[in-house]
């Protein structure tokens, strides 16, 4: 009993860091986010053809609508901002250079999935624990 | 007496619609490879994980527009087995039965029923898309935007006067027969805003 009591107990500690972990490690990871709208940038010309929707904006066509990312190459980033605080990221500046932006989005979905399993596993585990220590025979102090 | 004026309002209609058509000029959208930056379909989507836009600028068809009485129509089509979402195994997804089939069905059809000017370049336009087999009529906001031919339409390389276009709908995929548990669950919107944003030229 006193053998499953230790590996519970461990396991619970060991479940309870994982949960903090994954604040910390979302933290950092979103750490530089900021609200982007994706541009495929085009020439001035071609802008000029369309109704321009906002004046201001960087020339080109908006890919969805922003979303919280995080982009650490400051070189992807357009001149200006959007009327919701936005700011411009040239989607074929990061087709070049291969990257894929992480959303925050993704980043809350791993760690709240992280949490609910860690502290599952925290309960279950601690749970375990005060049952085995209920069940072991009391010791004798007085020996 | 009677018979007389019918006769004169039925001519004089069939006189008035035929000056309409006859107004009506014919765009192109097109097809070479060096306008495909001019051209692109988007089309949204939300899910637990994250937001993604999947995009395809193969983008063909036609567009008739009176500049002058701002009316016209359009016939397009898009090659949904193109769309790219920037990951392969999604774009699989996108294209299987359970999504919106383009491994079956690749073309998206959208031809306009009416097109209504709402103020100045904007339009409020209504037609019947064709995705997956499916057809159903929505409605969309759009910009129209002419320009007669000028040292810039030709230096991008458009034969005569141009008319851009963005319109706007949204499209509830379960009406086009996606399926997947995910979207019943509700992981994944079931409503996507899709943008359509392309220059036609007259030949």
């Amino acid at each position: 009993m006193n053998r499953v009591r230790g590996i519970a107990g461990v396991l619970a500690v060991l479940a309870l860091v994982v949960c903090i972990a994954s604040f910390v490690v979302a933290g950092v990871l979103s750490n530089g986010s900021s609200l982007v709208q994706l541009i495929q940038p085009e020439d001035a010309a071609v802008a000029g053809l369309f109704v321009e929707e906002t004046p201001g904006e960087p020339a080109g066509t908006k890919i969805g609508s922003p979303q919280i990312m995080v982009i650490r190459d400051q070189e992807a980033f357009l001149e200006g901002t959007g009327t919701q605080g936005e700011r411009f990221v040239s989607q074929k500046y990061l087709e070049e250079k291969q990257i894929y932006p992480l959303q925050v989005k993704t980043i809350v979905f791993f760690r709240n999935i992280t949490i609910l399993i860690s502290a599952l596993g925290a309960v279950l585990m601690g749970g375990l624990w005060f049952w085995s220590r209920s069940r072991s025979p009391v010791r004798d102090r007085s020996a | 007496m009677n018979k007389r004026i019918v006769i004169g309002v039925f001519t004089a209609g069939i006189a008035a619609l035929s000056i309409s058509l006859a107004a009506n000029r014919a765009f192109i959208v097109p097809t070479d490879a060096k306008f495909d930056a001019q051209k692109v379909f988007t089309i949204e989507n939300e899910t637990d994980i994250e937001n993604f836009t999947g995009r395809t600028n193969k983008i063909s068809g036609t567009v008739q527009f009176d500049p002058e009485a701002k009316t016209g129509s359009a016939n397009l089509v898009i090659d949904g087995a193109s769309i790219d979402t920037g990951v392969p195994l999604r774009n699989e997804h996108m294209r299987s039965a359970d999504w919106f089939n383009f491994d079956k069905n690749p073309e998206v059809k959208f031809v306009t029923t009416s097109i209504r000017n709402t103020g100045g370049d904007k339009y409020r336009v209504t037609g019947n898309l064709t995705l997956n087999g499916i057809t159903k009529s929505l409605t969309s906001a759009a910009t129209v935007r002419f320009t007669k031919a000028n040292e810039v339409t030709k230096g991008i390389g458009y034969a005569g006067d141009v008319v851009a276009i963005v319109a706007k709908f949204k499209v509830n995929i379960t009406d086009f027969g996606a399926k997947h548990p995910a979207i019943t669950a509700g992981r994944v919107n079931k409503i996507l805003d899709a943008t359509i944003r392309f220059v036609s030229s007259a030949q």
